[in-house]
């Protein structure tokens, strides 16, 4: 039955005045002499104040001590006991007391043992992170010159970049030259074929209008043979007025030499007879004048029929020549149309590798820009390994100051002795 | 100044004239039928009206290049002796009368070339008249 200790002092007080009240009651029960009756009852009040006191005291000092010694144990660290005040009839606030001590105390181990589990793995793991820490300090420092070697390659890949960039800069102006030219050269090629195209129709109304004059040579050949045959029917005609003319002209001189001789009777014959000789010489200076334009005129033809005789043979190598010009003249139409849809594909394909150049210097740009931001990106990775070295050298430090602080505590809470199962 | 008549001829691009007197007749140029041995200046023979016709070339009797056309040369045939000679001419302008228009300027003289009798000038020309009895003669020294 639990009485606390204010009622215990209380009922020990009761006791006391109980004593006080009933004790001479019952004495004078008793033939007892009066100051025996006097001195008895204060007397027995003492003895009952002093039993009582006696017991509360008692129990109240062991139990105290009992409490007093955990508490020194506890002090000076030794967990391993609790505070055992034993089964009590009355217990009361000391039991409160002692029970709380021994939840204190089971705490207390409790919270040395975590501590000293959690100090001793925060050590562990404080060594664990200062050698990590230096491993990543070394690792971080392997990175940072290896960064360097990047940025270094970087910085050359940057230069190489920006060299190639303007070499496709370069090539693309020069895609773009050719493509000029290329417009030119396949504007040069329609235009060409164009005239080409003109120069056969033209070529072909020549060849038709030289095969017409070819025909008129042939014709006009042989009517110049003709011509010369109708000159030599002319000349014979001329001839034999050439030769009556001369008859006449020796007739007449004849006739003018017998009037000579006849004297004065031939004087008019002899007139008559110049006269005539004055036609007939009349007659043959034409005929000779026919006669020499004839020649002329059969020389000429002759010439002309020679001439044209020469051309038979040109007139034939001529329509060979024509047909080969005219088979030669399509043919080179149709090369310089091959040329032109050639020249036309070429500056597609030129004007798609112009294109394909643009995209090209675009994509360059770009990879320039990519090859900038990568360098300043190194420079930022390496100024951040150098911060992260440092803040690794600081982590290490900081983990090695952790290390020790656990040992510390460690060392500190290993003065606080816990049963063995609570060590374990 | 002689008033005579003559035959102008043309030999060599030179002139000359036969008197008319001794001309039997002009016939045109025909081709002679040569004679075995004859002297150069002979040239062969034609048949005259059935007649043989000696026929000596003009140019090479007065020694001066010979030259034939056979479509004006002429044949002066002459009389010489008790025959008749053909005299072979380049070709002939004519008969050189008192009637006719020419006018003879002058006698020039003797020329100093063979057989010539004289020489005129008619018209800005000159015609040597041939002494045909001296140079016929010759002929017949030489064909002798």
């Amino acid at each position: 039955m639990r009485i606390e200790m204010g009622y215990k002092f209380i009922l020990g007080f009761i006791l006391v005045i109980a004593a006080v009240v009933l004790v001479p009651y019952l004495v004078r029960f008793l033939d007892l002499p009066p100051w025996a009756q006097s001195l008895i009852p204060p007397l027995a009040a003492i003895a009952v104040g002093l039993a009582m006191g006696s017991a509360l005291t008692k129990g109240l000092t062991r139990h105290v001590g009992e409490l007093r010694s955990a508490t020194v144990r506890i002090a000076e660290g030794d967990l391993r006991h609790a505070v055992n005040l034993g089964q009590r009839w009355f217990p009361d606030e000391l039991d409160d007391l002692a029970g709380a001590v021994n939840a204190m105390l089971t705490n207390l181990r409790q919270m040395v043992a975590h501590i000293l589990r959690t100090s001793t793995e925060v050590a562990s793991a404080a060594q664990n992170l200062s050698a990590t820490a230096e491993e990543v300090n070394a690792s971080t420092e392997e990175i940072a010159v290896t960064t360097e070697e990047v940025a270094r390659g970087v910085a050359e890949q940057k230069g190489e970049v920006e060299r190639v960039v303007h070499r496709i800069h370069e090539l693309e102006a020069g895609l773009q030259r050719i493509e000029g030219t290329c417009r030119l050269a396949a504007e040069a090629a329609t235009s060409a074929e164009e005239q080409a195209q003109a120069g056969t129709r033209t070529a072909r109304e020549g060849f038709a209008r030289l095969e017409s004059v070819l025909s008129d040579l042939e014709r006009s050949a042989e009517a110049a043979v003709a011509f010369s045959e109708q000159i030599r029917q002319v000349q014979r005609f001329a001839d034999v007025i050439t030769n009556l003319s001369r008859q006449t002209t020796l007739l007449a001189l004849n006739a003018a030499i017998e009037a000579s001789k006849a004297g004065e009777e031939g004087k008019g014959f002899a007139v008559v007879a110049s006269e005539i000789r004055k036609l007939a010489d009349s007659a043959e200076k034409s005929a000779d004048q026919i006669t020499a334009l004839l020649r002329r005129l059969d020389q000429a033809g002759q010439g002309v029929r020679g001439l044209l005789e020469a051309s038979r043979g040109k007139v034939a190598e001529g329509r060979e020549g024509l047909e080969a010009a005219a088979q030669a003249l399509g043919e080179i139409t149709g090369f310089v149309g091959d040329n032109a849809r050639r020249m036309g594909d070429v500056l597609a394909v030129i004007q798609e590798q112009v294109e394909g150049g643009r995209e090209i210097a675009k994509f360059a740009d770009r990879v320039s820009a990519v090859a900038e931001a990568n360098a300043a990106a190194t420079h930022e990775v390496s100024t951040t390994l150098e911060h992260q070295t440092a803040a690794m050298e600081d982590m290490a430090h900081a983990a090695m100051r952790l290390s020790e602080m656990a040992e510390d505590l460690n060392r500190r809470v290993s003065r606080f002795h816990l049963p063995d199962e609570a060590e374990a | 100044m002689s008033a005579a008549p003559v035959l102008v001829v043309e030999v060599d691009g030179e002139r000359f004239g036969i008197l008319a007197d001794r001309v039997q007749t002009v016939v045109g140029y025909q081709e002679p039928v040569p004679i075995p041995g004859r002297p150069k200046p002979l040239l062969g023979a034609l048949n005259h009206h059935g007649e043989l016709l000696p026929v000596a070339h003009l140019a090479s009797l007065l020694g001066l290049k010979p030259r034939l056309d056979p479509l004006r040369s002429v044949v002066a045939v002459v009389d010489w002796e008790d025959g008749l000679v053909g005299l072979l001419a380049e070709r002939a302008h004519g008969l050189l009368t008192p009637l006719t228009r020419v006018r003879v300027s002058q006698v020039l003289g003797r020329w100093d070339g063979p057989f010539l009798d004289q020489t005129l000038e008619v018209e800005g020309s000159r015609v040597h008249v041939l002494d045909l009895d001296a140079m016929l003669g010759a002929l017949a020294e030489r064909i002798r």
